[in-house]
């Protein structure tokens, strides 16, 4: 049996189904087990937590199996006007809590012609639900969140992604309200009206993509917030991103797609993770070092000393940097490769043992307090990562010691490059995640694709 | 172009949102008549004043079942979230399940209130 806090109990149960236990029992603990004194904590254990213990782990089992499926969401379900629809679907807690678009059999095979793929075809298993996701599936939830069917091979190159073991998609309910948010790149963008100018998670096809992705993760992953998906103050919804490719073609920088191995003419779709959207940063001047500095100085400032200094080894530990075309150019017209700037970054960005002191004893998301000398104890910090006189000089030290720092991450590959946002400001900003590799999948197009988007009737490219 | 949704007749016949499971049904063990005399198993994360917790779980519980006897947190391995990534957790899993059986344990207690 597992003690879990309120909030969590049915987020236990939830797991044990999905695991395949029909009856996952779990003891609670009503308190707040960081914070509570020892005596708050006792008298919640002797009252609530031990009685439930106890019967957690003596009143006979009384399921058997497992609920019986939810089928494979092509049956019709309902039958009502619009309002009615959406009453259903919320009442159910299927929807974001935005109005949806009724998905009805036609929209969706409408949505299937834009795949090759056939409609009950595996594109993954989305955990921790567990589920066998189809073009179907994804189908119906490009439908509701108001996709156009041609956004389809978008959506299902994404979810391939969501589901690939490296993203480690089951991790992201964990309380630090960690995101999904996806990056487009290659011909679709261009030719769907992806946007990567000003503004553009917010334009464009960008948020009805964004929202299918987040319903998706939601009704099929079964990351229902607040019940499996437990960010303490909650999620956005997914961004999605396309990089600016003519810009990055102009300064001789190779896009995303391009450093993970595909071919320009490729057309993929990144996924990544975030717990923030964050502050963004102004670097202004045009020497290369110093906006590197800065640039290294948000880096650690978005992160975690406290999961840095234990996730020295970790894949999963990235800090995703989103950069505007100008800032890029500054290093561009330096000479400085992008390999060469994210190396610039990983060295100033650095964490000194007073900051991870600090946040490994004081705020601990796991309340154990440790220090650095604790983490070097048992192994989880390298001595080796620690090294003097890596600050930049203008880095304020304010304690004996300081000097004495950490990198944020094992190496600059943990700092990828984005080059997006609007072209005429100097912005720059950066995405953290401690649970997720950026993992990139390849569009699959249906063979008529350019009939198909000539009949759309876009001109150089779709505004839909 | 024209929004798909308004060639659509009224009301609206839905299909589901939700997906086919694959995960298949594993049997529980049966549950114990008593603690008393039983062997229960500790398995903590690091975190969450597991280390508090538990001696204090053990005391409440021997008050109550004087012969039920543990094997504390400190001789199982951690069940870190590293340790539970995808590409780890059926080793992990295997491992606890190992350690479980070899200390006799007929009952384990996980979770630590968080």
């Amino acid at each position: 049996m597992t003690i879990a806090a309120t909030s969590f109990l049915n987020l236990v149960k939830q797991t044990g189904r999905a695991e395949g236990l029909p009856e996952l029992r779990s003891a609670e603990y009503p308190g707040t087990i960081s914070l509570d004194s020892a005596g708050t904590m006792h008298r919640y254990l002797r009252e609530k937590t031990v009685p439930e213990i106890i019967e957690a782990l003596t009143r006979p089992i009384e399921k058997r199996g497992i609920p019986a499926g939810t089928g494979r969401g092509q049956e019709r379900i309902f039958r009502g006007r619009l309002r009615e629809v959406n009453d259903f679907f919320f009442s159910r807690g299927w929807t974001d809590g935005l109005a949806i678009i009724p998905p009805t059999p036609n929209l969706v095979e409408e949505f299937l012609q834009w795949t090759p793929l056939p409609p009950d075809a595996e594109v993954a298993i989305l955990r921790p639900a567990f589920v066998r996701v189809t073009p179907w599936n994804i189908a119906v939830h490009g439908v509701m969140a108001g996709c156009r069917p041609a956004h389809m091979p978008i959506l299902v190159a994404a979810v391939e992604a969501m589901g690939d073991p490296r993203y480690n998609l089951e991790q992201l309910g964990s309380t630090g309200g960690w995101n999904m948010f996806f990056v487009i790149n290659g011909p679709i963008g261009k030719t769907l009206g992806i946007e990567n100018g000003v503004s553009l998670v917010s334009r464009g096809a960008n948020p009805v993509i964004g929202r299918a992705l987040g319903l998706i993760r939601h009704n099929l992953a079964g990351h229902r917030p607040g019940e499996v998906y437990m960010g303490t103050f909650g999620y956005f919804l997914p961004p999605v991103f396309a990089e600016n490719e003519e810009a990055l073609e102009n300064m001789g920088w190779k896009p995303y797609h391009v450093d993970a191995g595909y071919d320009r003419e490729t057309s993929t779709v990144t996924v990544g993770g975030t717990a923030n959207w964050g502050y963004q940063m102004y670097p202004t001047g045009s020497e290369p070092e110093r906006i590197a500095q800065l640039l290294a100085y948000d880096v650690a400032r978005s992160g975690s000393p406290n999961h840095s200094v234990g996730q020295q080894e970790s894949p999963r530990l990235i800090f995703t940097i989103f950069m505007t075309p100008g800032v890029a150019r500054v290093f561009a017209e330096a000479g400085y490769t992008k390999e060469k700037v994210k190396a610039a970054i990983w060295r100033y960005a650095r964490y000194t043992l007073a900051e991870v002191d600090l946040e490994s004893y004081y705020g601990a998301h796991e309340g154990q307090r440790e220090t650095h000398q604790d983490f070097l104890r048992k192994g989880k910090l390298p001595e080796r990562v620690i090294e003097m006189g890596k600050l930049p000089p203008w880095f304020p030290r304010v304690m004996e010691g300081e000097d004495a720092t950490i990198p944020v991450a094992p190496s600059p590959n943990h700092l990828p490059i984005l080059v997006c946002g609007d072209p005429t400001r100097n912005k720059s900003m950066t995405f953290y995640t401690m649970y997720n590799a950026l993992v990139t999948k390849p569009v699959k197009l249906p063979a008529d694709w350019e009939r198909r988007v000539r009949n759309l009737g876009c001109r150089e490219e779709c505004r839909f | 172009m024209d929004h798909p949704n308004t060639t659509e007749a009224l009301p609206y016949e839905v299909v589901s949102p939700l997906g086919e499971p694959v995960a298949e049904a594993i049997a529980m063990a049966p549950r114990l008549d008593t603690l008393d005399g039983k062997t229960i198993g500790e398995i903590w994360n690091g975190g969450f004043r597991g280390d508090e917790t538990f001696p204090v779980i053990e005391r409440l519980l021997q008050e109550r079942y004087p012969r039920v006897k543990f094997i504390p947190y400190r001789e199982f391995s951690l069940a870190t979230i590293a340790s539970l990534h995808p590409e780890k957790k059926r080793r992990t899993l295997e491992r606890f399940r190992k350690e479980l059986q070899e200390r006799g344990c007929d009952a384990v207690i996980t979770g630590n209130g968080a």
